[in-house]
């Protein structure tokens, strides 16, 4: 009888879920997706040039994509073909080789027993991170790579250099909007961007941009230290711009100067090694960068520091 | 009743030499153990900087399939500027974009004598003279020549120098 109660007893309690069997520990498989959302929302701010770029998906094989260039058409009087549209000394393709790009995590179990979702939220956290820099590296390195650069080394960025690039991108009919990505000692330092509005009256300066009124640059300026809009570009600052010494390599672009080519998109992989009684998670994506449109890229290569 | 004053002396002596004395050997010797019994709490700060692992540390590694390279300027008027580090993929592309400009890539960067020497040729001269031209706005004065002109012969007329022509007086100095 003792026995018969103690199996019907054991029955009901496995039923209701809560005995011998029965669990509640989040597994680590469970919790990707909170991994993969913290990684992508780390990534949606840190991606800071990755919107402002041609956005290309690659699936299926191959490891290279082409795009090929068509230059702007000029009237030519000249029946020679090498002067006709295509120019002969254009570059004709724009090769994106794919690469392979990822960050891991090894989480101990020892971590995971306190709250398995908070830590993948964590190492989503970190790993996104690691990648969006990555992305953002790889992009901006590239506007080094344009063959116009309205500044040098040892050379403080002026107003005037901003209306070079412009004038620029206007004669290589770039289609606007354009967007002018600079380093932050660019726009804040001493000799940065917003020492134009000191009250000095020469070519470099703009003092009266203070007085502008409601609305004016100068008001945007003057309370956010900041303006998203500056002659006729919309400005960014991106610390991952490539520096060396004291000068950094920003740019003016458009949509068409860069492109950024997708193979696989990013993903989360778990692996568990028992010999560390751990889980290894990794975060991974495939994808390539080149310049799309040479003569649509003006690279503002300009002191940081003083 | 009282100490007999040869030991009253004595001890007056005792007090004020060797108690000076004493007390120096005193601190010697508290320096001396202090110095041997190691400090609770820099011995803890020592171990946790040798301790590198943890349950609750996290380490995160970053890998790539492929190692960037640098291109330099090797002529031109930015001589030995570095391009990139660039995916191995996209070297051929940027070495023609920029022969296409007269500009020569290299994967090693011109020396400083290299650069000194060819800035006294020809071609740099005419690179450099192209890119100054752009330039030719940098810290120009906002200035009108005819009303400089105007003010300089007022200021010639009144006996003072031009700057002091239109220098404007501060308050306190035009209502005294």
């Amino acid at each position: 009888m003792k026995n018969f109660l103690l199996r019907l007893w054991s029955l009901l309690a496995n039923e209701r879920g809560d005995v011998s069997g029965g669990t509640t520990t989040t597994t680590i498989t469970e919790c990707i997706p909170t991994a993969v959302a913290a990684s992508i929302l780390v990534a949606q701010e840190l991606d800071i040039v990755l919107p402002l770029v041609t956005q290309v998906a690659f699936p299926g094989p191959g490891i290279v994509h082409n795009t090929p260039h068509i230059a702007i058409l000029t009237a030519e009087n000249d029946q020679d073909l090498a002067n006709q549209a295509i120019d002969s000394t254009t570059p004709g393709v724009s090769a994106a080789t794919m690469e392979n790009t990822g960050s891991t995590v090894f989480l101990k179990e020892l971590a995971m027993l306190g709250s398995v979702d908070d830590v993948m939220a964590v190492a989503g956290t970190l790993i996104g991170r690691a990648n969006a820099t990555a992305r953002d590296k790889a992009l901006c390195t590239l506007f080094t790579s344009f063959t116009q650069n309205e500044g040098a080394a040892n050379t403080r960025l002026y107003v005037q250099d901003i209306f070079d690039a412009y004038n620029f991108m206007r004669k290589a009919i770039a289609s606007s909007p354009y967007s002018l990505v600079l380093h932050p000692g660019h726009i804040w330092s001493s000799v940065g961007l917003m020492t134009m509005a000191a009250s000095t009256a020469d070519a470099n300066h703009y003092p009266y941009m203070l007085a502008g009124g409601v609305g004016s640059a100068g008001e945007d300026i003057a309370r956010n230290a900041f303006a998203g809009r500056l002659f006729g570009f919309d400005v960014y600052a991106d610390a991952n711009v490539t520096v060396t010494s004291r000068d950094a390599s920003g740019a003016a672009i458009c949509k068409e100067s860069i492109k950024y080519v997708s193979k696989r998109p990013f993903r989360i992989d778990v692996e568990h090694k028992g010999e560390y009684v751990g889980w290894q998670v990794t975060g991974s994506e495939f994808f390539g960068s080149a310049i799309l449109t040479d003569a649509q890229g003006d690279e503002m290569l300009f002191l940081t520091a003083a | 009743m009282g100490r007999p004053k040869k030991i009253e002396g004595e001890i007056q002596t005792l007090t004020s030499e060797e108690v000076a004395l004493m007390r120096k050997e005193i601190s010697e010797l508290r320096e001396q153990v202090k110095s041997q019994r190691p400090e609770p709490f820099e011995e803890i700060r020592k171990a946790s900087i040798k301790n590198q692992t943890g349950g609750q540390q996290i380490t995160l590694k970053h890998f790539t399939d492929h190692r960037k390279v640098s291109l330099y300027h090797t002529n031109g008027f930015h001589i030995g500027k570095k391009i990139g580090p660039l995916h191995p993929g996209l070297l051929e592309q940027t070495f023609v974009n920029f022969k296409n400009k007269g500009i020569v890539l290299s994967v090693t960067c011109p020396t400083a004598t290299e650069i000194e020497e060819y800035k006294k040729t020809d071609e740099y001269k005419q690179f450099a003279h192209s890119q100054n031209n752009n330039k030719l706005h940098r810290n120009k004065k906002i200035s009108n020549t005819e009303t400089e002109k105007v003010i300089a012969g007022f200021a010639k007329l009144i006996g003072v120098k031009p700057e002091e022509a239109i220098q404007l007086r501060p308050q306190e100095a035009v209502l005294k």
